[in-house]
Protein backbone atom coordinates (compact mmCIF):
# COMPACT_ATOMS: atom_id res chain seq x y z
CA UNK A 1 0.00 0.00 0.00
CA UNK A 2 1.40 3.39 -0.85
CA UNK A 3 1.84 6.25 1.54
CA UNK A 4 -0.40 9.29 1.16
CA UNK A 5 0.20 12.71 2.62
CA UNK A 6 -2.83 14.34 4.22
CA UNK A 7 -3.30 17.63 5.98
CA UNK A 8 -5.18 17.71 9.27
CA UNK A 9 -5.91 21.42 9.49
CA UNK A 10 -5.66 24.40 9.28
CA UNK A 11 -9.28 24.21 8.10
CA UNK A 12 -10.66 21.13 9.78
CA UNK A 13 -13.51 20.85 12.28
CA UNK A 14 -11.31 18.83 14.65
CA UNK A 15 -8.42 21.28 14.64
CA UNK A 16 -8.14 23.76 17.49
CA UNK A 17 -6.96 26.97 15.95
CA UNK A 18 -5.15 27.40 12.70
CA UNK A 19 -2.34 24.90 12.68
CA UNK A 20 -1.74 21.97 10.46
CA UNK A 21 -0.64 18.44 11.22
CA UNK A 22 0.97 16.87 8.19
CA UNK A 23 0.04 13.20 8.25
CA UNK A 24 1.66 10.48 6.20
CA UNK A 25 -0.93 7.77 6.01
CA UNK A 26 -0.82 4.16 4.84
CA UNK A 27 -4.28 2.63 4.60
CA UNK A 28 -5.90 4.37 7.53
CA UNK A 29 -2.92 4.20 9.86
CA UNK A 30 -0.82 7.25 10.53
CA UNK A 31 2.82 6.47 9.76
CA UNK A 32 4.40 9.84 10.34
CA UNK A 33 3.07 13.12 11.75
CA UNK A 34 4.46 16.61 12.14
CA UNK A 35 2.83 19.70 13.57
CA UNK A 36 3.43 22.64 11.24
CA UNK A 37 2.70 25.88 13.08
CA UNK A 38 3.22 29.43 11.88
CA UNK A 39 -0.24 30.23 10.54
CA UNK A 40 -1.25 31.65 13.88
CA UNK A 41 2.04 33.29 14.75
CA UNK A 42 1.39 36.86 15.85
CA UNK A 43 4.76 37.64 17.40
CA UNK A 44 3.41 38.11 20.92
CA UNK A 45 6.75 37.83 22.67
CA UNK A 46 8.29 40.58 20.54
CA UNK A 47 5.16 42.66 20.76
CA UNK A 48 5.12 42.51 24.56
CA UNK A 49 8.57 44.09 24.64
CA UNK A 50 7.17 47.06 22.74
CA UNK A 51 4.21 47.68 25.05
CA UNK A 52 4.09 49.24 28.50
CA UNK A 53 3.48 46.99 31.50
CA UNK A 54 -0.14 48.11 31.73
CA UNK A 55 -0.62 48.19 27.95
CA UNK A 56 0.31 44.52 27.87
CA UNK A 57 -2.80 43.66 29.86
CA UNK A 58 -4.84 44.27 26.72
CA UNK A 59 -2.50 42.18 24.60
CA UNK A 60 -1.79 39.03 26.58
CA UNK A 61 -5.27 37.47 26.93
CA UNK A 62 -5.14 36.89 23.20
CA UNK A 63 -2.42 34.27 23.60
CA UNK A 64 -5.00 31.59 24.36
CA UNK A 65 -8.47 32.05 23.00
CA UNK A 66 -10.44 29.45 24.93
CA UNK A 67 -8.89 30.29 28.29
CA UNK A 68 -7.67 33.91 28.30
CA UNK A 69 -7.57 34.66 32.03
CA UNK A 70 -4.61 32.40 32.76
CA UNK A 71 -2.45 34.83 30.81
CA UNK A 72 -3.60 37.80 32.86
CA UNK A 73 -3.04 35.83 36.04
CA UNK A 74 0.53 34.68 35.29
CA UNK A 75 1.44 38.15 34.11
CA UNK A 76 -0.03 39.89 37.15
CA UNK A 77 1.49 37.34 39.51
CA UNK A 78 4.92 37.62 37.95
CA UNK A 79 4.95 41.41 37.99
CA UNK A 80 3.81 41.45 41.62
CA UNK A 81 6.56 38.96 42.52
CA UNK A 82 9.27 41.09 40.90
CA UNK A 83 7.93 44.32 42.41
CA UNK A 84 7.33 42.55 45.76
CA UNK A 85 3.84 43.92 46.17
CA UNK A 86 1.09 42.29 48.21
CA UNK A 87 -2.41 42.58 46.88
CA UNK A 88 -5.61 42.83 48.98
CA UNK A 89 -7.09 39.62 50.34
CA UNK A 90 -10.38 40.13 48.53
CA UNK A 91 -8.61 40.35 45.17
CA UNK A 92 -7.14 36.85 45.69
CA UNK A 93 -10.61 35.38 46.10
CA UNK A 94 -12.03 37.25 43.12
CA UNK A 95 -9.10 36.02 41.04
CA UNK A 96 -9.79 32.46 42.12
CA UNK A 97 -13.43 32.75 41.10
CA UNK A 98 -12.43 34.12 37.69
CA UNK A 99 -9.76 31.46 37.21
CA UNK A 100 -12.12 28.62 38.02
CA UNK A 101 -14.85 30.03 35.79
CA UNK A 102 -12.42 30.23 32.92
CA UNK A 103 -11.23 26.69 33.60
CA UNK A 104 -14.83 25.53 33.26
CA UNK A 105 -15.13 27.48 29.99
CA UNK A 106 -12.05 25.75 28.62
CA UNK A 107 -13.18 22.30 29.72
CA UNK A 108 -16.58 22.89 28.11
CA UNK A 109 -14.86 23.86 24.90
CA UNK A 110 -12.69 20.76 24.85
CA UNK A 111 -15.56 18.45 25.81
CA UNK A 112 -17.55 20.01 23.01
CA UNK A 113 -14.64 19.35 20.70
CA UNK A 114 -15.17 15.61 21.14
CA UNK A 115 -18.20 16.12 18.92
CA UNK A 116 -16.38 16.75 15.67
CA UNK A 117 -14.25 13.60 15.54
CA UNK A 118 -17.11 11.43 16.80
CA UNK A 119 -19.86 12.99 14.74
CA UNK A 120 -22.12 13.80 17.68
CA UNK A 121 -22.56 17.51 17.22
CA UNK A 122 -25.20 17.80 19.92
CA UNK A 123 -22.47 17.89 22.55
CA UNK A 124 -20.89 20.90 20.95
CA UNK A 125 -24.18 22.77 20.63
CA UNK A 126 -25.09 22.19 24.28
CA UNK A 127 -21.64 23.16 25.47
CA UNK A 128 -21.55 26.29 23.37
CA UNK A 129 -24.95 27.31 24.71
CA UNK A 130 -23.70 26.95 28.28
CA UNK A 131 -20.50 28.79 27.43
CA UNK A 132 -22.62 31.60 26.08
CA UNK A 133 -24.47 32.02 29.37
CA UNK A 134 -21.18 32.03 31.22
CA UNK A 135 -19.82 34.68 28.87
CA UNK A 136 -22.85 36.83 29.69
CA UNK A 137 -21.78 36.63 33.32
CA UNK A 138 -18.25 37.61 32.34
CA UNK A 139 -19.67 40.52 30.42
CA UNK A 140 -21.44 41.75 33.51
CA UNK A 141 -18.31 41.44 35.65
CA UNK A 142 -15.68 42.74 33.27
CA UNK A 143 -17.45 44.39 30.35
CA UNK A 144 -16.00 41.87 27.90
CA UNK A 145 -17.14 38.47 26.73
CA UNK A 146 -14.08 36.67 25.42
CA UNK A 147 -10.95 38.56 26.49
CA UNK A 148 -11.66 39.98 29.90
CA UNK A 149 -8.55 42.02 30.84
CA UNK A 150 -9.85 41.89 34.38
CA UNK A 151 -6.92 40.55 36.39
CA UNK A 152 -4.27 43.27 36.39
CA UNK A 153 -1.01 43.71 38.28
CA UNK A 154 -2.08 44.93 41.73
CA UNK A 155 -5.37 43.05 41.99
CA UNK A 156 -8.41 43.09 39.74
CA UNK A 157 -9.64 45.97 37.65
CA UNK A 158 -12.86 46.74 39.51
CA UNK A 159 -15.20 45.50 42.21
CA UNK A 160 -17.68 42.73 41.41
CA UNK A 161 -21.06 44.16 40.38
CA UNK A 162 -23.84 43.90 42.99
CA UNK A 163 -25.91 40.75 42.82
CA UNK A 164 -23.36 38.84 40.77
CA UNK A 165 -22.89 36.22 43.48
CA UNK A 166 -26.49 35.09 43.16
CA UNK A 167 -26.30 35.07 39.37
CA UNK A 168 -23.15 32.94 39.32
CA UNK A 169 -24.37 30.50 41.97
CA UNK A 170 -27.77 30.16 40.26
CA UNK A 171 -26.01 29.44 37.00
CA UNK A 172 -23.95 26.68 38.59
CA UNK A 173 -26.94 25.17 40.41
CA UNK A 174 -28.68 24.88 37.08
CA UNK A 175 -25.52 23.64 35.38
CA UNK A 176 -24.93 20.97 38.03
CA UNK A 177 -28.45 19.72 37.49
CA UNK A 178 -27.59 19.13 33.86
CA UNK A 179 -24.20 17.44 34.34
CA UNK A 180 -25.81 13.96 34.55
CA UNK A 181 -27.46 14.68 31.21
CA UNK A 182 -24.11 15.51 29.67
CA UNK A 183 -22.60 12.40 31.14
CA UNK A 184 -25.39 10.30 29.71
CA UNK A 185 -24.96 11.93 26.34
CA UNK A 186 -21.19 11.53 26.12
CA UNK A 187 -19.89 8.99 28.57
CA UNK A 188 -22.68 6.44 28.42
CA UNK A 189 -22.95 6.63 24.68
CA UNK A 190 -21.72 3.37 23.11
CA UNK A 191 -20.56 5.14 19.93
CA UNK A 192 -18.32 7.51 21.81
CA UNK A 193 -17.21 4.93 24.37
CA UNK A 194 -15.99 2.67 21.59
CA UNK A 195 -13.79 5.49 20.38
CA UNK A 196 -12.53 6.60 23.79
CA UNK A 197 -12.02 3.46 25.90
CA UNK A 198 -8.57 1.88 25.68
CA UNK A 199 -7.71 4.18 22.84
CA UNK A 200 -4.92 6.77 22.57
CA UNK A 201 -2.87 5.71 25.58
CA UNK A 202 -0.45 7.95 27.43
CA UNK A 203 1.93 5.92 29.63
CA UNK A 204 3.75 7.52 32.56
CA UNK A 205 7.16 7.15 30.88
CA UNK A 206 5.94 9.20 27.95
CA UNK A 207 4.67 11.88 30.33
CA UNK A 208 8.15 12.28 31.80
CA UNK A 209 9.86 12.03 28.44
CA UNK A 210 7.84 14.81 26.85
CA UNK A 211 7.17 16.94 29.91
CA UNK A 212 3.37 16.69 29.69
CA UNK A 213 1.55 18.35 32.58
CA UNK A 214 -2.05 18.78 33.67
CA UNK A 215 -4.72 16.16 33.16
CA UNK A 216 -2.45 14.07 30.94
CA UNK A 217 0.17 13.83 33.66
CA UNK A 218 -2.21 13.22 36.56
CA UNK A 219 -4.15 10.53 34.72
CA UNK A 220 -0.94 8.61 33.99
CA UNK A 221 1.31 9.16 36.99
CA UNK A 222 -1.36 8.72 39.67
CA UNK A 223 -0.24 11.63 41.85
CA UNK A 224 -2.01 14.98 42.39
CA UNK A 225 0.57 16.97 40.45
CA UNK A 226 -1.43 20.15 40.13
CA UNK A 227 0.23 23.58 40.44
CA UNK A 228 -2.68 24.63 42.67
CA UNK A 229 -1.73 21.86 45.13
CA UNK A 230 2.06 21.68 44.74
CA UNK A 231 2.89 25.39 44.85
CA UNK A 232 -0.41 27.09 45.73
CA UNK A 233 -0.94 30.58 44.37
CA UNK A 234 -3.80 33.03 45.11
CA UNK A 235 -5.61 31.37 48.04
CA UNK A 236 -5.83 27.80 46.78
CA UNK A 237 -4.27 26.59 50.01
CA UNK A 238 -7.32 27.89 51.91
CA UNK A 239 -10.03 26.07 49.96
CA UNK A 240 -10.78 22.38 49.81
CA UNK A 241 -10.82 20.54 46.53
CA UNK A 242 -9.85 17.17 45.12
CA UNK A 243 -7.64 16.54 42.13
CA UNK A 244 -8.61 13.39 40.23
CA UNK A 245 -5.75 10.97 39.60
CA UNK A 246 -5.35 7.63 37.82
CA UNK A 247 -2.60 5.36 36.62
CA UNK A 248 -4.13 4.34 33.33
CA UNK A 249 -4.50 7.16 30.87
CA UNK A 250 -6.67 6.52 27.85
CA UNK A 251 -8.85 9.01 26.00
CA UNK A 252 -11.79 8.12 28.24
CA UNK A 253 -9.95 8.82 31.51
CA UNK A 254 -8.66 12.14 30.28
CA UNK A 255 -12.13 13.19 29.13
CA UNK A 256 -14.02 12.14 32.25
CA UNK A 257 -11.41 13.98 34.36
CA UNK A 258 -12.63 17.19 32.78
CA UNK A 259 -16.13 16.58 34.13
CA UNK A 260 -14.72 15.85 37.60
CA UNK A 261 -12.59 19.00 37.46
CA UNK A 262 -15.62 21.08 36.47
CA UNK A 263 -17.43 19.82 39.59
CA UNK A 264 -14.42 20.61 41.77
CA UNK A 265 -14.13 24.08 40.24
CA UNK A 266 -17.74 24.79 41.14
CA UNK A 267 -16.92 23.67 44.69
CA UNK A 268 -14.00 26.12 44.81
CA UNK A 269 -16.16 28.98 43.55
CA UNK A 270 -18.80 28.35 46.25
CA UNK A 271 -16.14 28.29 48.98
CA UNK A 272 -14.50 31.41 47.62
CA UNK A 273 -17.77 33.33 47.80
CA UNK A 274 -18.23 32.17 51.41
CA UNK A 275 -14.72 33.04 52.51
CA UNK A 276 -14.29 36.28 50.59
CA UNK A 277 -13.59 39.21 52.94
CA UNK A 278 -14.73 42.77 52.23
CA UNK A 279 -12.28 45.44 51.32
CA UNK A 280 -10.31 46.88 48.46
CA UNK A 281 -9.81 44.91 45.28
CA UNK A 282 -6.62 46.49 44.01
CA UNK A 283 -3.56 48.46 45.01
CA UNK A 284 -1.57 50.86 42.89
CA UNK A 285 1.63 49.36 41.57
CA UNK A 286 3.31 52.75 41.64
CA UNK A 287 2.38 56.35 42.06
CA UNK A 288 1.12 58.32 39.09
CA UNK A 289 -0.10 57.37 35.66
CA UNK A 290 -0.61 53.62 35.15
CA UNK A 291 0.94 53.83 31.69
CA UNK A 292 4.17 55.24 33.07
CA UNK A 293 4.94 53.02 36.01
CA UNK A 294 8.07 50.96 36.07
CA UNK A 295 8.88 47.56 37.54
CA UNK A 296 12.18 47.09 39.41
CA UNK A 297 14.94 45.00 37.90
CA UNK A 298 14.47 41.29 38.28
CA UNK A 299 13.32 38.09 36.70
CA UNK A 300 10.90 35.38 37.71
CA UNK A 301 8.93 32.48 36.35
CA UNK A 302 5.29 32.57 37.28
CA UNK A 303 3.05 29.58 36.68
CA UNK A 304 -0.59 28.64 37.12
CA UNK A 305 -2.58 25.48 36.51
CA UNK A 306 -4.49 25.93 33.30
CA UNK A 307 -7.07 23.50 31.94
CA UNK A 308 -4.23 21.82 30.05
CA UNK A 309 -1.49 21.95 32.65
CA UNK A 310 1.29 24.17 33.83
CA UNK A 311 1.09 27.51 32.06
CA UNK A 312 3.80 30.05 32.76
CA UNK A 313 5.53 33.24 31.81
CA UNK A 314 9.20 33.91 32.30
CA UNK A 315 9.35 37.66 32.91
CA UNK A 316 12.48 39.80 32.82
CA UNK A 317 12.42 43.45 33.83
CA UNK A 318 15.28 45.90 33.44
CA UNK A 319 13.59 48.59 35.49
CA UNK A 320 11.97 50.43 32.59
CA UNK A 321 8.38 51.12 31.60
CA UNK A 322 8.29 48.11 29.30
CA UNK A 323 9.18 44.46 29.92
CA UNK A 324 12.65 43.46 28.77
CA UNK A 325 11.55 39.98 27.82
CA UNK A 326 8.54 37.76 28.36
CA UNK A 327 8.62 34.13 27.33
CA UNK A 328 5.45 32.07 27.24
CA UNK A 329 5.34 28.44 28.27
CA UNK A 330 2.25 27.12 26.57
CA UNK A 331 0.90 24.19 28.53
CA UNK A 332 0.47 22.14 25.36
CA UNK A 333 3.90 22.81 23.85
CA UNK A 334 5.40 19.38 24.76
CA UNK A 335 2.54 17.23 23.51
CA UNK A 336 1.84 19.53 20.57
CA UNK A 337 5.28 19.20 19.03
CA UNK A 338 7.24 16.21 20.28
CA UNK A 339 4.08 14.34 21.25
CA UNK A 340 2.59 14.61 17.77
CA UNK A 341 5.91 13.67 16.18
CA UNK A 342 6.61 10.62 18.34
CA UNK A 343 3.26 9.29 19.49
CA UNK A 344 0.66 10.19 16.91
CA UNK A 345 2.05 7.60 14.45
CA UNK A 346 0.21 4.35 14.99
CA UNK A 347 -3.23 5.80 15.63
CA UNK A 348 -5.96 5.51 13.04
CA UNK A 349 -6.56 8.44 10.76
CA UNK A 350 -10.01 9.16 12.22
CA UNK A 351 -8.56 9.12 15.73
CA UNK A 352 -6.05 11.87 14.94
CA UNK A 353 -8.48 14.69 15.89
CA UNK A 354 -9.40 12.75 19.04
CA UNK A 355 -5.70 12.44 19.88
CA UNK A 356 -5.30 16.17 19.43
CA UNK A 357 -8.29 17.00 21.59
CA UNK A 358 -7.83 14.58 24.48
CA UNK A 359 -4.11 15.31 24.79
CA UNK A 360 -5.18 18.89 25.38
CA UNK A 361 -3.46 20.77 22.60
CA UNK A 362 -4.33 24.44 22.19
CA UNK A 363 -2.62 25.79 19.09
CA UNK A 364 -2.70 29.55 19.83
CA UNK A 365 -0.57 29.12 22.95
CA UNK A 366 2.00 27.06 21.05
CA UNK A 367 2.14 29.41 18.09
CA UNK A 368 1.60 32.68 19.97
CA UNK B 1 6.29 26.09 52.53
CA UNK B 2 6.54 23.88 55.59
CA UNK B 3 9.55 23.55 57.87
CA UNK B 4 10.38 20.03 56.77
CA UNK B 5 10.41 21.20 53.17
CA UNK B 6 12.66 24.09 54.13
CA UNK B 7 15.17 21.73 55.67
CA UNK B 8 15.07 19.48 52.60
CA UNK B 9 15.72 22.54 50.49
CA UNK B 10 18.58 23.73 52.70
CA UNK B 11 20.21 20.30 52.58
CA UNK B 12 19.89 20.19 48.85
CA UNK B 13 21.27 23.71 48.43
CA UNK B 14 24.28 22.78 50.56
CA UNK B 15 24.90 19.71 48.40
CA UNK B 16 24.70 21.85 45.32
CA UNK B 17 27.29 24.25 46.76
CA UNK B 18 29.65 21.42 47.57
CA UNK B 19 29.42 19.74 44.20
CA UNK B 20 29.35 22.76 41.93
CA UNK B 21 31.31 25.59 43.57
CA UNK B 22 30.99 27.75 40.44
CA UNK B 23 27.20 27.74 40.59
CA UNK B 24 26.04 30.99 42.16
CA UNK B 25 22.64 31.26 43.81
CA UNK B 26 21.27 34.45 42.35
CA UNK B 27 17.77 34.60 43.77
CA UNK B 28 15.73 32.51 46.16
CA UNK B 29 11.99 33.14 46.02
CA UNK B 30 10.94 30.33 48.33
CA UNK B 31 9.77 27.78 45.81
CA UNK B 32 11.91 29.12 42.98
CA UNK B 33 15.70 29.19 42.99
CA UNK B 34 17.77 30.82 40.28
CA UNK B 35 21.36 29.68 39.76
CA UNK B 36 23.92 31.29 37.53
CA UNK B 37 26.20 28.57 36.24
CA UNK B 38 29.04 28.17 33.76
CA UNK B 39 28.17 26.70 30.37
CA UNK B 40 30.69 23.89 30.89
CA UNK B 41 28.87 22.73 34.05
CA UNK B 42 25.43 22.71 32.45
CA UNK B 43 25.18 19.05 31.47
CA UNK B 44 26.61 17.78 34.72
CA UNK B 45 24.18 19.84 36.76
CA UNK B 46 21.22 18.89 34.59
CA UNK B 47 22.06 15.20 34.86
CA UNK B 48 22.43 15.52 38.62
CA UNK B 49 19.13 17.38 38.97
CA UNK B 50 17.25 14.97 36.75
CA UNK B 51 18.35 12.09 38.97
CA UNK B 52 17.46 13.90 42.16
CA UNK B 53 13.84 14.67 41.42
CA UNK B 54 13.69 17.42 38.81
CA UNK B 55 12.23 15.13 36.20
CA UNK B 56 10.44 17.81 34.27
CA UNK B 57 11.95 20.37 31.95
CA UNK B 58 9.35 23.13 31.95
CA UNK B 59 10.96 25.27 29.30
CA UNK B 60 14.14 26.69 27.88
CA UNK B 61 14.21 30.32 26.96
CA UNK B 62 16.64 32.96 25.84
CA UNK B 63 17.24 36.58 26.78
CA UNK B 64 19.29 38.94 24.65
CA UNK B 65 21.53 41.19 26.79
CA UNK B 66 22.75 43.28 23.90
CA UNK B 67 24.60 45.88 25.96
CA UNK B 68 26.72 43.21 27.61
CA UNK B 69 27.15 41.37 24.31
CA UNK B 70 25.69 38.19 25.74
CA UNK B 71 22.83 35.79 25.37
CA UNK B 72 21.35 34.26 28.47
CA UNK B 73 19.78 30.82 28.29
CA UNK B 74 17.45 29.82 31.10
CA UNK B 75 16.72 26.15 31.77
CA UNK B 76 13.58 25.79 33.82
CA UNK B 77 13.21 22.58 35.84
CA UNK B 78 10.42 21.56 38.17
CA UNK B 79 10.27 18.91 40.86
CA UNK B 80 6.63 17.96 41.33
CA UNK B 81 7.28 16.00 44.51
CA UNK B 82 8.90 18.83 46.47
CA UNK B 83 7.26 21.65 44.53
CA UNK B 84 10.63 23.28 44.00
CA UNK B 85 11.59 25.04 40.79
CA UNK B 86 15.19 25.53 39.70
CA UNK B 87 16.15 28.02 37.02
CA UNK B 88 19.65 27.51 35.63
CA UNK B 89 20.99 30.43 33.70
CA UNK B 90 24.04 30.39 31.47
CA UNK B 91 25.60 33.25 29.52
CA UNK B 92 27.25 32.89 26.12
CA UNK B 93 28.85 35.39 23.76
CA UNK B 94 26.63 37.08 21.21
CA UNK B 95 28.77 36.47 18.13
CA UNK B 96 28.52 32.97 16.75
CA UNK B 97 26.59 31.69 19.77
CA UNK B 98 26.86 27.95 20.25
CA UNK B 99 25.89 25.60 23.04
CA UNK B 100 25.65 21.83 23.31
CA UNK B 101 22.18 20.31 23.06
CA UNK B 102 20.57 18.77 26.14
CA UNK B 103 18.21 16.46 24.24
CA UNK B 104 20.19 13.43 25.47
CA UNK B 105 19.22 14.36 29.05
CA UNK B 106 15.76 15.88 28.53
CA UNK B 107 14.22 14.64 25.27
CA UNK B 108 11.55 17.31 25.53
CA UNK B 109 14.17 19.98 24.88
CA UNK B 110 14.18 19.27 21.17
CA UNK B 111 11.55 21.79 20.13
CA UNK B 112 12.50 24.42 22.69
CA UNK B 113 15.99 24.42 21.19
CA UNK B 114 14.57 24.66 17.72
CA UNK B 115 12.44 27.62 18.74
CA UNK B 116 15.40 29.39 20.33
CA UNK B 117 17.52 28.78 17.25
CA UNK B 118 14.85 30.38 15.15
CA UNK B 119 14.23 33.41 17.37
CA UNK B 120 17.76 34.09 18.65
CA UNK B 121 20.03 32.35 16.17
CA UNK B 122 21.73 30.25 18.84
CA UNK B 123 23.07 27.01 17.47
CA UNK B 124 22.59 23.83 19.46
CA UNK B 125 25.41 21.44 18.60
CA UNK B 126 24.11 17.90 18.28
CA UNK B 127 20.51 18.82 17.54
CA UNK B 128 20.34 18.72 13.74
CA UNK B 129 16.60 19.17 13.84
CA UNK B 130 16.98 22.56 15.51
CA UNK B 131 18.49 24.06 12.36
CA UNK B 132 15.21 23.81 10.48
CA UNK B 133 12.68 26.61 10.62
CA UNK B 134 9.61 26.19 12.80
CA UNK B 135 7.25 29.16 13.07
CA UNK B 136 8.68 31.57 10.53
CA UNK B 137 8.54 30.36 6.99
CA UNK B 138 11.26 31.70 4.67
CA UNK B 139 12.54 34.21 7.20
CA UNK B 140 15.02 36.57 5.58
CA UNK B 141 16.20 38.88 8.35
CA UNK B 142 17.88 38.81 11.76
CA UNK B 143 16.36 36.36 14.24
CA UNK B 144 13.41 38.41 15.45
CA UNK B 145 13.74 38.25 19.21
CA UNK B 146 17.22 39.78 19.14
CA UNK B 147 17.13 43.28 20.49
CA UNK B 148 18.73 44.75 17.36
CA UNK B 149 15.83 43.51 15.24
CA UNK B 150 13.40 46.36 14.68
CA UNK B 151 9.92 45.12 13.81
CA UNK B 152 8.78 48.48 12.44
CA UNK B 153 11.79 48.87 10.12
CA UNK B 154 11.41 45.30 8.91
CA UNK B 155 7.75 45.77 8.16
CA UNK B 156 8.43 49.02 6.30
CA UNK B 157 11.08 47.35 4.18
CA UNK B 158 9.19 44.14 3.55
CA UNK B 159 5.68 45.29 2.78
CA UNK B 160 4.44 47.93 0.39
CA UNK B 161 3.02 50.92 2.19
CA UNK B 162 -0.52 51.50 1.07
CA UNK B 163 -2.00 54.96 0.89
CA UNK B 164 -5.65 55.65 0.42
CA UNK B 165 -6.99 58.83 -1.06
CA UNK B 166 -10.69 58.71 -0.38
CA UNK B 167 -12.94 61.04 -2.27
CA UNK B 168 -16.06 61.98 -0.34
CA UNK B 169 -19.32 62.50 -2.14
CA UNK B 170 -21.79 65.28 -1.35
CA UNK B 171 -23.61 63.04 1.15
CA UNK B 172 -20.41 61.47 2.35
CA UNK B 173 -21.35 58.37 0.38
CA UNK B 174 -17.92 57.42 -0.91
CA UNK B 175 -16.26 54.43 0.70
CA UNK B 176 -14.23 55.34 3.72
CA UNK B 177 -10.98 53.43 3.96
CA UNK B 178 -8.23 53.83 6.45
CA UNK B 179 -4.58 53.25 5.72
Amino acid sequence: MSEVKLFFGPQHPGMHGNASVHLYVEGDTVKKARLVPGMLHRGFEKSMENHTWMGNVALIPRVCVAEPDINEMVFAQGVEAIAEIDIPERAHYIRMIIMEMTRILAHMMSLGAISSPTGLYTVNHWMQADRNDMMDIFEEITGHRVYHMYIVPGGVRRELPPGIEKRILDYFTEFERRIPEYQALVFENPTILARLKDNILLPAEVVWELGVTGIGMRSAVGKPYDVRKVTPYARYDQVEFEVPVATYSDAYTRSIFKVIEIKESIRIIRQAFDMMPDGKVNVKMAAGNALKWTVPKGQTYSAVESARGEFGYYIVSDGKTQPYRIAVRGASFPQGFLGVERYMPGVRLDDAPLWYDTMGVCTPEIDR
Amino acid sequence: MTNSMNSVKARWAAQMRGMFPDARLKKDRGTEMTYEILPRDLHQILAYLKNSGWRQLSMITGVDWIEEGQFELVYNLFDWEQGLRVLLSIRIGRDKPQVLTITNIYAGAQYYEREIHEFFGIEFIGNEDALKSLFLERWDALPPLRKDFDSRAYSDKKYVKRFYDPVYGPQGGAPFERS
